[in-house]
């Protein structure tokens, strides 16, 4: 019977096949695992839903297949019987075959010329020797681009070290040192694809605002280590961006929504995406139903999922149905940035490097030494800043509702200060 | 350095290990009083005297059979087969005895001995005097297959099978005889039985042989170098064992192999290499592998036109070359 690829998860109409744990002839039992499956930036295991004997691999690894689509042949027990039946119900008295080509009056070997010429020309696949085929998987060659000088246009293996030298010294002469061609790992081609989808499908706006989280900062420094030591896990800036973020969704729930052809989707629930980097790509796990969630439980979920990321045990419920994303991109040093929109999502918001500033501030005569006054009504005070960025679907909302979605987010950030509670 | 032709190489390797081991002996018909149908053996009768050089009746079966028992008591017999269309009769005593001696008796036994045998073609010798046989000894475990083509090889090679402890099947072309000529050194040397001998270079065609066809190998290579096609001729020396790494390597450069010999083409030399070939070193071939062989009938024809159809020559090399080439 045919095995498809199944439906992995909502939304998800493709996945890349990795590695394939049985080979063609193998007997495999039910459950077991038959193949790794590259879906949404993390890897499954698919286990085989029958018992029998592998006859076909139809997908290849590294082959982008569509859900439903067929991936492998395997020959149940039951089948080896339905075909022994079909060979003794074959009809024993035949018949006229329709395409037969005539024969002399001998009945030899005596077809037409055109017949014979037709039947050799129906072959236009080109024909690679051995030698040609391996040089063509081996650097990964695109053989239209290479012209065959052998017997009818045939591709040589000369021809093809020809070109590989020729391309070999193009790239020495253009960068000097050299230049190592490879092909995209699967996780680099899904976020390579999904990059391409978003940049193709989606008219992105983008605006940024500071956020003055100097009261923040000073919560964090006089809880992080008291909390660390109670929860064993840190408390992080992105916890509570994760928290106006959502406080701000809720006021501006268009900002939570999807697009297909006419119709926009506002979701209820909240699953926000958290960009993490990994050796091996960029994965964006998911928090499950922010709303309501306080800063330590969102601190929690954040530090077991980034654990999952780092250690290679991401599971596949963890990265699915995001409604929208936030990126720390301040943690790799950024203080703006312009990010791109998930597929299927219609904002994505980045929280940028935190830096002091001096600021114009209102008189406060409380703070006197910390401030340094030019009149009596403002002064300049050295105060921590954040800039807040966010690209948006300008099909879905407009400038408005954006930047009144950012501002939320901005006077959330700004609230939290020492009388904050945690929990 | 002497120039001499490879009769008179065999000449000499015979001569010397006669001279350098007592238990070396010749036997064979015609080779004593009258020193051998092409002389080999000229003047060995004076030399060595009648216990080492007999004249034997005419009975390959005998010959070989003679050869055998004295190599199982320590001899090292030379046997000649006068011509290698008679050598049916030895296949007992020879494949169905001396191959199979040392396996068969536990390593007790032994059968040092060389059954030297003047074969092939071109020399207008008919059914009886024109036949290549050394596909049906390669086929068989248990004995070497030594075919030289040059003096320098041919002497190297039977001093060699001389010294050498299994029976050694030794096939001398006898167009070669007094056809080829070439240099030797003049101080001793034997060369390494079941080794192959890049004769030319090349990078576009790996070129297998043996034999008298190695010469016309070595032509058809020459005329094609300036058609700036660079053709490597291999010359096997010897049949079994076959030097498997020598000619793998040879077709990993060039991806493309025409094996060529003088014997007919079914189930012979050129079958064998090309089953290796496409066994070991498949990846690396860039054309089918190709054959040029003797034409499928019984015998050497006796009509000199019909013999020059059934001898492969230089312009036949040449051509399916050329064809290789362009593929």
């Amino acid at each position: 019977m045919d095995i498809v690829l199944p439906q992995l998860g909502e939304s998800i109409t493709e996945a890349i096949i990795g590695k394939w744990m049985v080979a063609e002839g193998d007997d495999i039992e039910k459950y077991q695992s038959l193949v790794e499956v590259i879906t949404d930036k993390v890897n499954i295991d698919m286990p085989s839903p029958v018992s029998g004997r592998v006859t076909k691999i139809v997908a290849n690894e590294g082959e982008t297949v569509l859900v439903g689509a067929v991936i492998v042949s395997i020959e149940t027990s039951d089948q080896l019987d339905n075909e022994t039946r079909d060979i003794s119900e074959v009809d024993t008295i035949g018949g006229f075959v329709s395409d037969m080509p005539p024969v002399g009056p001998t009945g030899a070997a005596n077809v037409p010329q055109n017949v014979l010429q037709e039947n050799v020309h129906n072959k236009s696949e080109p024909k690679f020797s051995p030698a040609v085929k391996k040089l063509i998987e081996k650097h990964n060659i695109d053989v239209s681009v290479v012209e065959g000088t052998g017997k009818s246009g045939r591709i040589t293996r000369k021809d093809l070290e020809a070109f590989i030298n020729a391309h070999r010294n193009i790239s020495d002469n253009s960068v000097g040192l050299g230049s190592v061609r490879q092909s995209m790992s699967p996780i680099r081609k899904l976020i390579a694809n999904n990059m391409v989808q978003s940049a193709k499908e989606i008219p992105d706006a983008w605006l940024s605002i500071q956020a003055d989280v100097t009261n923040l900062v000073t919560l964090r420094e006089k809880k992080k280590k008291q909390f660390l030591e109670t929860n064993g896990f840190p408390i992080t800036f992105l916890a509570f961006a994760v928290l106006s973020a959502a406080k701000g969704i809720n006021e501006y729930p268009i900002v939570n929504s999807s697009i297909e052809k006419d119709e926009i989707t506002e979701h209820t629930e909240l699953n926000m995406g958290v960009a993490v980097a990994s050796s091996s790509g960029l994965m964006v796990p998911v928090i499950k139903n922010v709303y309501g969630m306080s800063v330590k439980s969102i601190a929690a979920e954040i530090y077991r999922l980034v654990g999952a990321v780092n250690s290679g045990d991401l599971s596949h419920s963890d990265v699915i149905s995001g409604t929208f994303t936030i990126n720390n991109t301040g943690a790799l040093g950024s203080n703006l940035s312009k990010p791109i929109i998930v597929p299927g999502q219609a904002a994505i918001l980045t929280t940028e490097k935190i830096f002091k500033m001096p600021m114009v501030v209102p008189l406060d005569s409380s703070r006197i030494g910390l401030q340094l006054s030019v009149n009596q009504q403002e002064a300049i005070e050295i105060r921590s800043i954040m800039n807040l960025s966010l690209s948006f679907d300008h099909r879905i909302m407009d400038g408005a509702d954006a930047s009144s979605f950012l501002h939320s987010v901005k006077k959330s950030m700004e609230s939290f200060d020492e009388d904050t509670t945690l929990e | 350095m002497q120039e001499i032709n490879l009769i008179e190489a065999v000449r000499q390797a015979m001569y010397e290990e006669m001279d350098r081991d007592q238990s070396v002996f010749i036997l064979g018909e015609d080779i004593g009083v009258r020193g051998g149908v092409f002389l080999a053996t000229d003047g060995f009768l004076e030399a060595f005297g009648a216990n080492r050089v007999i004249d034997t009746p005419i009975s390959e079966s005998a010959i070989a059979g003679v050869a055998l028992g004295a190599a199982t008591q320590g001899m090292r017999p030379i046997a000649e087969i006068e011509f290698a269309d008679f050598i049916w009769p030895v296949f007992n005593q020879i494949l169905g005895e001396a191959a199979r001696l040392r396996y068969g008796t536990e390593g007790k036994l032994q059968a040092p001995l060389v059954l030297r045998a003047p074969y092939g073609g071109g020399i207008r010798g008919g059914l009886y005097h024109s036949q290549s046989p050394e596909a049906y000894f390669a086929h068989t475990p248990g004995l070497k297959v030594v075919a030289p083509s040059t003096p320098f090889d041919a002497k190297g090679l039977l001093k060699a099978a001389i010294r050498d402890n299994d029976p050694v099947i030794f096939l001398e072309h006898k167009k070669t005889y007094r056809l080829v000529k070439g240099n030797i050194p003049e101080e001793e040397y034997t060369l390494p039985i079941g080794k192959a001998d890049v004769k030319i270079e090349g990078k576009d065609i790996s070129l297998i042989t043996y034999g008298l066809m190695l010469h016309h190998c070595v032509e058809a290579s020459r005329s094609l170098k300036q058609e700036n096609i660079e053709v490597e001729v291999i010359d096997l020396r010897t049949l079994r064992p076959i030097d498997q790494d020598t000619v793998m390597r040879s077709v990993m450069k060039t991806g493309k192999a025409l094996i060529v010999h003088e014997d007919t083409l079914a189930l012979g030399i050129g079958a064998e290499i090309s089953a290796i070939l496409s066994e070991h070193v498949f990846d690396s071939l860039d054309a089918p592998i190709k054959r040029l062989a003797g034409p499928e009938v019984p015998a050497m024809p006796f009509s000199p036109t019909l013999e020059d159809q059934f001898m492969v020559n230089t312009s036949d090399i040449v051509k399916a070359l050329q064809d290789l080439a362009s593929y």
